[in-house]
């Protein structure tokens, strides 16, 4: 599935990240919910994690150092159960960031 | 609904063979083709669980090391399980990943091009993505560290083929502690490990996962 990043705003970014989250983790769109975590609700394992990043990439017209991914982890959840806190949601607000983050 | 759990109870065919005194790895592999790909989510990952569990005991029962006081890792994926077991005070760490699941644009992420090109001459080039990655990850592990960005910080120093697997030195950037790998190529996963015995280190504080700046007192120097 490619994302046109032009219309990677708002309601259309959310939806975009639910549909690459369901097609990484070969999950059914509906079991990807907000508050689903990526680990212990649909199975994530480290590598798809790097997907992610690359897909979000695609979408947001940015390339994405995984530096920033763990930097917003650490930032984000500290010290916290991160298989049962990076959820749907979070991963939306990261690809929210880095589509919002201005190119050097 | 999903299906009942016969994933979950899914026959494992293990292995185990020692790669260091005292430390032993073992492997557990579906007997007949993985239903794990087929599914998905938490179905998964307990089908995964499962198998690392079963590794874990393989791995400890080698050793003849009791859970509470053995140093273990245990890794899953794609219905495999893997762990390491080895006396207590060591470090140790393992990973096993399909070997079509990473691609060299994933080894690229945390490896340099001449780490990717040291393994792809000593083990077959359709296997080097998945054994960088499989090998780093077994690094961080023994480190008691966590997460993507840890690992382009363990650089793969030396590398070595044997009968179906092989050996490499890793070396981390930023604490300069060194682990000894090795790896063995079973089936379509690859199992990799990282270990390193109470003389050698890793250095980080394992209860806060906190960088140790200094070495600890009476370490050795390399």
């Amino acid at each position: 599935m490619s994302v046109d990043p032009q219309v990677v705003a708002g309601e259309d970014l959310r939806e975009a990240v639910r549909g690459i989250v369901a097609e990484v983790l070969m999950v059914p769109l509906g079991d990807v919910r907000p508050a689903s975590a990526l680990v212990t609700d649909l199975g994530a394992e480290s590598i798809d994690f790097l997907d992610l990043i690359f897909r979000i990439e695609e979408a947001v017209g940015k390339k994405i150092p995984i530096s920033r991914w763990e930097a917003f982890v650490t930032d984000r959840l500290p010290g916290g159960n991160l298989a049962r806190e990076i959820t749907t949601a979070v991963v939306v607000e990261f690809a929210e960031q880095e589509r919002d983050r201005p190119l050097a | 609904m999903s299906a009942a759990r016969p994933a979950a109870r899914e026959p494992l065919a293990h292995r185990a063979w020692s790669v260091a005194p005292g430390a032993w790895v073992a492997l557990a592999l579906p007997e007949s083709p993985c239903p794990s790909t087929s599914l998905g989510g938490r179905e998964r990952r307990v089908a995964d669980r499962r198998a690392g569990r079963v590794a874990a005991v393989v791995a400890l029962r080698a050793a003849g090391l009791a859970a509470g006081t053995a140093c273990v890792s245990r890794s899953h994926s794609a219905g495999a399980g893997a762990a390491v077991a080895a006396p207590a005070g060591w470090s140790a760490g393992v990973d096993v990943t399909p070997i079509g699941r990473v691609t060299l644009r994933h080894a690229r992420a945390v490896a340099a091009a001449g780490e990717i090109a040291a393994v792809e001459a000593a083990a077959a080039a359709p296997r080097a993505a998945a054994l960088v990655w499989a090998l780093k990850e077994a690094a961080v592990k023994a480190a008691g560290r966590r997460g993507l960005g840890a690992m382009p910080e363990w650089a793969i120093r030396r590398v070595g083929a044997g009968a179906g697997g092989g050996w490499a030195e890793l070396a981390c950037s930023v604490s300069r502690a060194r682990v000894l790998g090795g790896w063995q190529a079973v089936g379509d996963f690859v199992c990799a490990w990282a270990v390193a015995p109470p003389t050698r280190f890793c250095w980080f504080d394992r209860a806060t996962d906190s960088r140790l700046r200094r070495r600890p007192r009476g370490a050795p120097s390399s």
